[in-house]
């Protein structure tokens, strides 16, 4: 039956089947060569003896022309951890501050409310609660590694942390506080005054002194270290074959580190990945097109930690992001290109952000002055 | 000798207050957070009429003259209102700051106003705070009513 339908494939053409087959089989063979030869460069046991090399020997990440970047690296310590024992009082000072609930227009919400401890220094939830149950615009970062950051904020309006700390207390969305009047509301609080005297040398309270406190408190945040930190400093095990596969996938296909990079995994810049969402980003402040959407590109230290993630807390798995990242979002940024993952990479990707999260470190909250 | 290395201390990390406004002069068509126009704003002085008659105003669009703009950050300004008192604007989210240069120059602003009323103790402590004179302090006897605007946008027009 079918060489009756068929009959010019099967019967009158021998020597042009001949022929195709020939060349499938050619084909074929070529093609599972070049597949075993990719197979055989990114095969765990490959991998496992290229990046157990020091990071100066692993295979060079893919990143654009044109990006200044910085190889992964050991969690560093924050800038202050020598100064610690000097600025002791002042530390103290700003945790004081940072978890005061005084220093709102309600007295119920502190620093601390949207930035816990226990919760890597985030609150866990898409968009903070601020002053009376008002939903703020954007999600609350963690405070780790906040030294870091030439830019504060998502959109990187502030310049510093002492910039920052203004902007919550004085915010009418968050504590809805004065940071004007706050030198007097805490003047009413006796132990406030002893604080201040023994981090500044005479008791006066003012709102720069205030702001300063809870910067030099937050700079002492930072992650506890990883296992993937573990693994460069030579534990070698410490990794999976499929951790090992994320760590690759992640500094080669995958493009992460045009962006992720250093031993913070962050640039320090902001960039319109794809994910502004109607934000306007960077642009507010700078007026300049180009800005449109952009956002600070966030440490990915403790990521799996500090859910949902991105700006507007809009992701609530990591897999969806990577997943979108693999499709290619939407953006003039020519960083973010499509990237096509397999399911494989995807779920490497995966389990190598698991071995750069870590839970907090021990963390003892302040008693507050009378 | 230990007061003096606090003191080296603290200055080495940053007490030098390095947070400006941002730099600019404002010029007509200027605009600062949400992009406004100047289309349907009115008087400011009219607004607080309304206040006074016990209404809260959200998003509305003021004209007025700025007289003061947060010398340290840009982050709050205060403006000219015809009883010889003065509104205070803060900034939505503290979203966005305005350049020192903006002071003495009409703007309109989208946002919501509101009358805040701080009482005679408060006023009285603030004065203390701004170390003035005995007469001064004893001069408040009544509540200070304060307009208040939370500013979205602004635009310079003239």
């Amino acid at each position: 039956m079918r060489r009756q339908k068929l009959p010019g494939f099967y019967l009158s053409n021998y020597k042009m089947r001949k022929g195709f087959v020939i060349l499938l089989l050619i084909t074929g063979s070529i093609l599972s060569v070049s597949f075993m030869k990719q197979n055989q460069m990114n095969s765990p046991a490959r991998l496992r003896k290229l990046y157990s090399q020091t990071p100066d020997k692993w295979p060079a990440p893919t990143i654009d022309a044109g990006v200044e970047w910085i190889e992964l690296g050991i969690l560093p310590e924050s800038p202050l951890e020598k100064y610690k024992d000097s600025l002791r009082h002042t530390i103290e000072l700003g945790k004081s501050l940072f978890f005061d609930t005084r220093l709102s227009g309600s007295g119920k919400i502190s620093c601390a409310s949207c930035h816990q401890p226990e919760l890597n220094w985030t609150d866990g939830i898409q968009r903070s609660f601020g002053h009376d149950s008002t939903i703020n615009k954007r999600n609350s970062p963690t405070i780790q590694h906040t030294w870091f950051y030439k830019k504060l904020f998502w959109d990187g309006r502030a310049r510093d942390l002492e910039d920052q700390a203004f902007g919550p207390i004085n915010s009418e969305s968050e504590m809805h506080g004065e940071m004007r009047e706050l030198p007097f509301k805490l003047r009413q609080i006796k132990g406030y005054a002893a604080l201040f005297d023994s981090a500044y040398g005479d008791p006066r309270i003012d709102p720069d002194r205030i702001a300063h406190a809870i910067a030099i408190f937050e700079k002492t945040i930072v992650s506890r270290k990883s296992r993937f930190d573990e693994f460069l400093a030579g534990k070698k095990n410490s990794l999976s074959n499929s951790e090992l596969t994320g760590l690759h996938v992640f500094r080669t296909k995958a493009r992460c580190m045009n962006c992720h990079h250093g031993p913070l995994f962050s640039d320090n810049q902001l960039h319109n990945n794809g994910f502004a969402d109607g934000d306007e980003g960077y642009y507010k402040v700078s007026h300049q097109e180009e800005d449109r959407g952009k956002l600070k590109t966030p440490s990915l230290r403790d990521v799996m930690k500090t859910g949902p993630w991105m700006h507007n807390g809009s992701s609530k798995h990591v897999i969806d992001i990577i997943e979108l990242y693999s499709k290619g979002p939407n953006t003039p940024d020519k960083l973010v290109k499509p990237l096509i993952l397999s399911a494989k990479e995807k779920d490497a990707l995966l389990a190598f952000l698991k071995t750069i999260s870590a839970p907090p470190l021990e963390f003892k909250k302040p008693v507050l002055p009378d | 000798m230990k007061k003096l290395f606090l003191t080296l201390a603290i200055a080495g990390f940053g007490l030098i207050a390095n947070a400006q406004p941002p730099a600019g002069d404002a010029k007509p068509g200027d605009w600062y957070g949400d992009k406004v126009t100047a289309d349907g704003a009115a008087d400011i002085n009219d607004v607080v009429v309304k206040l006074n008659e016990g209404k809260e105003m959200e998003d509305v669009k003021v004209k007025a003259k700025i007289v003061e703009v947060c010398p340290k950050k840009g982050c709050w300004l205060k403006l000219e209102l015809n009883d010889g008192s003065t509104a205070m604007v803060k900034m939505k989210d503290y979203g966005f700051f305005l350049p020192v240069s903006a002071k003495g120059k009409t703007v309109v602003i989208d946002g919501d106003v509101k009358i805040k009323t701080t009482s005679v103790a408060e006023l009285k402590h603030y004065a203390e705070d701004a170390k003035k004179s005995k007469e001064e302090i004893d001069a408040i006897t009544k509540p200070e009513k304060e307009v208040r605007v939370t500013a979205k946008g602004i635009v310079v027009v003239e």
